[in-house]
């Protein structure tokens, strides 16, 4: 029996580890023209108008034509920062108009319609009634802004949800049919009709009707849109309904239709309060600017009758009553959901319904190879099942849950708590443990044997072999935040073919050992993933390999090699380490993983790109509260107080 | 073989696909004479594109010896072609490997209407993309140095989404018609870009289309609507549109980028506008009952039929109506249509295009896709008469592409497959093969077929600027952009030359140089193609 032809690990990286984009600098081409504001790694577009590519920039800039593209990106591996300089001084990158997310949509039409109906069993009927339209919204696309180039080149297939913010027919068309939907749902029956205008809408006497109409549209428009509306905003709407004040349910339906398609209802709006002093075209947000945006932040929806008071009144500008309304809605168990959201962002699991694919890496489906007589032999009793990825995706989540919510955790415990999360049979027989139940202590692996998060199956368990590249390339980029190099051309068809004779391991180092791979490999990239040789393609601890033949029978055992020098810190760094408990270790040492888990969630809450340099102060905000010790929820409550979330910047 | 057009009815025509009928309970005489008349005379693009490449030269393209003219193309450079030729064998009719299928879908008739181009190329590693289908060579995955380049020039709108904001292409009459300006189908893959403000064109940012990936969801926005119940009054998004302007020119502070964004959304709030106002050149279709979506067309050969002949059917649909005269549908990987039974396509078939099973595998599947999804759309379209004395196929031109060439990941002699005329643009019953024969070119490594070498030829984006001429959209309307002497750039897709065809870097020996003629004279409509 010859050689396995199971395949395959891509090889990344290329031969100086250093590339240049835009080299061609003569080509000036298409300039679409947003961003400018960017940390200047790509970006000297060369022609007029142009505002050029912001390499970890913002998405901003109002457009600009003509030619970009002389620009260089640098990307030579280098260490991410651990700390962020805030310079007061400089003006934060130009905020863009935030559609809400689908999701958003989704709940703010059930909690504005249980508050305009007055009843949740109604609310949820009249979503079910216009199902057809409401599946017609997409969904969001986990993104990164396509003039994000370097960000682009990292993240291939993966993204951040609140980066998907395009405008696209299909959603508009959504919305509209949605919104007349729901305008004749609400409309449609007399009791209807009376619990969402009043009595004076279904009596008898139409000397009311006018009045009636006149309640109801500043009524329902100001929790539509979230404010208050002006007196052109009335009169806009009262116009709609029509020249006749006479009680008419299809007049009342074109309102709603029209307020659920407003700009206010699908965005959030915001033309600020009172200018920041010393940055000019900064503004503070006004109460019901930073209602809505705390609101949307932790709930991903509207702002509730609570937060709408503390709006109403101004309170909510003082900083006790603010403290008070954040502390309340991260306690509050709708905070759980919306950071799910972030915590599968920051996994790069692109949502618990998607394709296998973690960090946008050609990690194999884990089904792929069952029923081969290799697999079968190889998982045993560990069979993967449809459910698989999404048990290991729950069990990642679970303890970033548990360090959040339950247990005040810290980026320590993250990165070696040895607590299994494994929510059924499957994870849980992979790590050798009872299945966590929820809600009582969660059962204890094996000290040192797999410590912290990034030691889960879900990222370990690679599918079809150990996949050490593929880790590595993980912890790089999303653990630890760094810059790697690019692969070279075809190094996709390189493979890391399942070996009768060689560890895996020594496979990859034979495969990565020419000029052209191994100057970001052999130092930055081989040694994380060699750490955590001790588990298998299923993320099974393991001290031995198995090395299989075609047929599924055993052609030998090899003992695994987890030491290495992983380079956490690149350059001169030679710490060596054992394995997985020193690798993580040492990544905790760095504090590299404060500062990039910080811009993990500077991009989900705002939907866009960090500027290193201009969002230094928020940054640095998030990043402190996990100096010391501190505790991850902290940390989520802390973006809430940050310049970014609290102000706007309009040039 | 049968040259004739079937004797089908409307009716009967768009019947029986994947098992549901989509019933168009029309006739030509219900369409005003003159709006038939000009439906007819109006061209029409439908483009399928699909993962990875990888077949084999000698699979995909028909017998070299078909090409008996030659003509100049650039300096010392002369292509060839001839009349596309079958053999008949079994039932079966065959102009290569991939390019078989049953008598009676490849018919002498449907031959005689198709064309097989060979030799045009992306001069440099564009790898994993989903850009090049349609003109938008910065969605590649960047791999080497050449596609991040490409990336940091930006993205463009791919040309669909030109065509589709031409007023060449849909003048004003066309769009009291029209219900899409395009049909964009996210099957497995994204294929179609757009300026985000169109009016704006170049300062515009260019971003994503995001597609449907429900056949019965773009029947309803084609064909249906939203209800009105008893609701007689006017459709309300003339109000929604004028929202949106009020505050975009309100005094209100806004940001540059708050603007941008809002142009974005008022630009499809008035393409909705203008779809809800449409009037369809046909009573509405029989809504069909069955959905591509429920059927994974990397699942089996039977559901990858379905779900494509699902899609074909509306597409007939909406060109026989008029509603759009645009589609894109980005299929993805064509696993389903061969014998395959794992489900790691990517790596175990497309990677390895280069080893006898994974090329068979590749071969079947690009026969299948051939055979139930191009052929059955083409087939289709032939059906309907146009009555102008043609058929819907006259005036379309059905496109398929794929994402690399015979090299998975290298994008020299990507395969490009026609049917249809382009009301009259095209010639057709062509073999094309643009590569320099007379050049030796780069000698694909390790992995190609022993002694096997290939020639670069020209640019793809040629073609695709073929393309937009024979639909009526003038270079001056897809030349926007210069370069950095402030020279047009010629053909459609970002100019550029790469240096990473090993061993030999083959592409600059071939191209040479930016200012070669292959690229100033890239919107010049490729030889043959022109009737």
């Amino acid at each position: 029996m010859g050689r396995l032809a199971v395949t395959s690990l891509l090889v990344l990286s290329a031969a100086a580890c250093v590339g240049r984009i835009g080299d061609q600098g003569s080509q000036a081409g298409a300039g679409s023209g947003t961003g400018g504001t960017g940390n200047a790694q790509t970006g000297s577009g060369a022609g007029p108008g142009s505002t050029g590519t912001g390499g970890g920039g913002t998405t901003t800039g109002a457009g600009g034509s003509g030619q970009a593209g002389s620009g260089v990106v640098n990307v030579t591996p280098s260490d991410a920062p651990t700390t962020f300089a805030c310079d007061g001084t400089l003006r934060p990158p130009m905020d863009q108009l935030r559609p809400l997310t689908t999701a958003q949509v989704q709940n703010t039409l059930l909690d504005l319609l249980t508050w305009a109906m007055a009843s949740s069993s109604t609310a949820s009927t009249i979503l079910g009634e216009v199902a057809a339209p409401m599946s017609s919204l997409p969904g969001n696309v986990p993104i990164v802004p396509s003039n994000v180039v370097d960000f682009v080149t990292a993240f291939p297939d993966g993204g951040w949800l609140r980066a998907d913010q395009d405008p696209q027919f299909t959603r508009v068309q959504a919305y509209y049919n949605i919104g007349v939907a729901i305008g004749q749902a609400v409309t449609n029956s007399s009791a209807r009709m009376g619990a969402l205008v009043g009595s004076c809408a279904t009596d008898s006497s139409t000397s009311n009707d006018a009045t009636c109409l006149a309640s109801f549209i500043p009524r329902f428009g100001a929790r539509a849109l979230r404010r208050p509306l002006t007196s052109d905003e009335v009169t806009f709407y009262t116009g709609i309904y029509g020249s006749s004040t006479t009680a008419s349910a299809a007049a009342y339906a074109d309102v709603v239709a029209v307020m659920l398609n407003s700009p206010d209802f699908l965005y959030l709006v915001e033309h600020g309060d009172q200018p920041v002093a010393g940055q000019t075209g900064v503004y503070s947000l006004s109460p019901y600017e930073l209602a809505s945006r705390l609101s949307y932040h932790v709930w991903d929806t509207m702002p509730d009758d609570q937060l709408w008071q503390a709006a109403s009144d101004g309170t909510l500008l003082q900083d006790t009553v603010y403290q008070a309304q954040v502390d309340r809605l991260f306690a509050a168990p709708r905070a759980r959901a919306t950071m799910h959201r972030f915590f599968q962002d920051y996994l790069q699991v692109n949502g618990t319904g998607g394709p296998r694919g973690t960090g946008g890496l050609n990690y194999h489906d884990l089904t792929s190879r069952v029923g081969t007589p290799i697999f079968t032999a190889f998982a045993a009793a560990n069979l993967p099942t449809a459910s698989t990825y999404q048990n290991m995706v729950a069990d990642a989540i679970g303890m970033l849950d548990y360090f959040t919510w339950t247990v005040p955790g810290t980026i320590h415990d993250l990165l070696t708590s040895p607590l299994s999360f494994a929510p059924a049979a499957d994870v849980a027989g992979i790590y050798g443990a009872p299945v966590w139940d929820g809600t009582s202590a969660p059962p204890a692996l094996p000290a040192d044997q797999r410590p912290g998060l990034f030691t889960r199956a879900l990222v370990v368990a690679a599918g079809v072999n150990s996949a050490p590249i593929l880790k590595g390339v993980y912890l790089r980029r999303y653990v630890l935040c760094d810059t790697i190099g690019r692969p070279p051309p075809a190094a996709a068809n390189v493979t890391v073919a399942l070996s009768t004779t060689q560890t895996t391991r020594r496979v990859t180092e034979a495969v990565t050992a020419s000029a052209a791979c191994s100057g970001c490999h052999v130092p930055y990239l081989n040694p994380l993933g060699f750490a955590t040789e001790s588990f298998d393609g299923l993320g099974r601890f393991r001290t031995m390999e198995t090395l299989y033949n075609t047929d599924g029978t055993v052609a030998t055992s090899l003992p695994v090699d987890t030491t290495s020098t992983p380079h956490v810190m690149m350059g001169d760094d030679v710490t060596t380490a054992a394995g997985a408990a020193d690798v993580m270790r040492l990544v905790e040492s760095s504090h590299k993983p404060e500062a990039c888990l910080a811009r993990n969630y500077f991009r989900y809450t705002f939907g866009r790109f960090e500027d290193v340099s201009l969002d230094g102060c928020s940054l640095e905000m998030i990043r402190k509260t996990l100096d010391n010790g501190g505790h991850l929820v902290d940390m989520l409550k802390a973006v809430t107080q940050t310049p970014a979330f609290k102000r706007r910047a309009f040039q | 073989m049968d040259n004739r057009a079937p004797g089908i009815t409307r009716r009967q025509v768009l019947r029986g696909a994947g098992g549901f009928t989509l019933a168009i309970p029309f006739l030509p005489s219900l369409f005003p004479r003159s709006a038939k008349a000009a439906t007819a005379s109006r061209p029409r693009l439908f483009w399928f594109g699909t993962d990875h490449g990888g077949c084999w030269d000698g699979n995909f393209f028909p017998d070299t010896a078909m090409l008996t003219s030659k003509a100049a193309s650039a300096p010392g450079h002369m292509v060839a072609s001839g009349p596309l030729t079958a053999t008949t064998a079994n039932g079966r009719t065959t102009l290569s490997p991939v390019l078989n299928a049953s008598s009676t879908m490849l018919s002498s008739r449907l031959i005689g209407k198709m064309n097989v181009l060979r030799g045009l190329d992306v001069p440099w590693y564009i790898a994993h993309n989903t850009g090049l289908h349609l003109g938008n060579f910065a969605r590649n995955d960047n791999n080497g140095d050449c596609g991040a380049a490409v990336t940091a020039l930006g993205n463009r709108p791919t040309i669909d989404q030109i065509m589709s904001n031409s007023g060449s292409f849909y003048t004003s009459a066309d769009l009291s018609g029209v219900k899409l300006r395009t049909m964009v189908v996210d099957s497995g893959r994204a294929l179609s870009w757009a300026f985000s403000n169109p009016a704006q064109g170049v300062a515009s940012p260019v971003q994503n289309v995001q597609g449907v990936n429900s056949s019965q969801q773009l029947f309803t926005s084609l064909f249906g609507g939203p209800s009105t119940g008893t609701n007689s009054r006017p459709p309300v998004v003339d109000k929604i549109l004028a929202n949106y302007n009020s505050l975009r020119q309100s005094n209100a502070r806004l940001s540059a980028a708050d603007k941008a964004r809002l142009d974005a959304h008022i630009a499809l709030v008035a393409q909705l506008q203008s779809s809800l106002g449409a009037q369809l050149s046909c009573t509405t279709p029989t809504a069909p009952t069955d959905d591509a979506d429920k059927h994974d067309r990397t699942h089996s050969k039977a559901d990858a039929a379905a779900h494509g002949q699902l899609w074909a059917d509306l597409v007939v649909a909406a060109f026989s109506c008029g509603a759009s005269r645009i589609g894109v549908l980005g299929w993805g990987e064509t696993s389903g249509f061969s014998d395959y039974v794992g489900t790691d396509w990517h790596h175990d078939v497309a990677h390895q295009w280069m080893t006898a099973q994974p090329q068979a595998w590749l071969t079947q599947s690009y026969q299948g896709f051939f055979e139930q999804v191009f052929l059955y759309l083409a087939a289709k379209l032939d059906q309907v008469d146009d009555g102008m004395g043609g058929t819907l196929l006259d005036s379309t031109l059905l496109v398929w592409s794929q994402e690399c060439g015979m090299e998975t990941h290298e994008a020299y002699g990507v395969p490009i497959v026609t049917c249809g005329a382009g009301a009259g643009f095209f010639k057709t019953g062509l073999y094309c093969d643009y590569r320099n024969m007379g050049e030796t070119g780069g000698t694909i490594a390790p992995e190609a077929p022993a002694g096997y070498k290939t020639y670069a030829g020209l640019l793809y984006s040629q073609w695709l600027a073929t393309v937009l001429q024979g639909m009526g959209v003038a270079p001056s309307e897809f030349e926007l952009w210069k370069d950095s002497s402030g020279n047009v750039q010629k053909g459609y897709g970002t100019p550029y030359l790469g240096s990473d065809w090993t061993p030999s870097n083959a592409w600059k020996v071939h191209y040479k140089s930016l200012s070669s003629p292959y690229y100033t004279t890239a919107s010049t409509v490729l030889p043959f193609l022109k009737a």
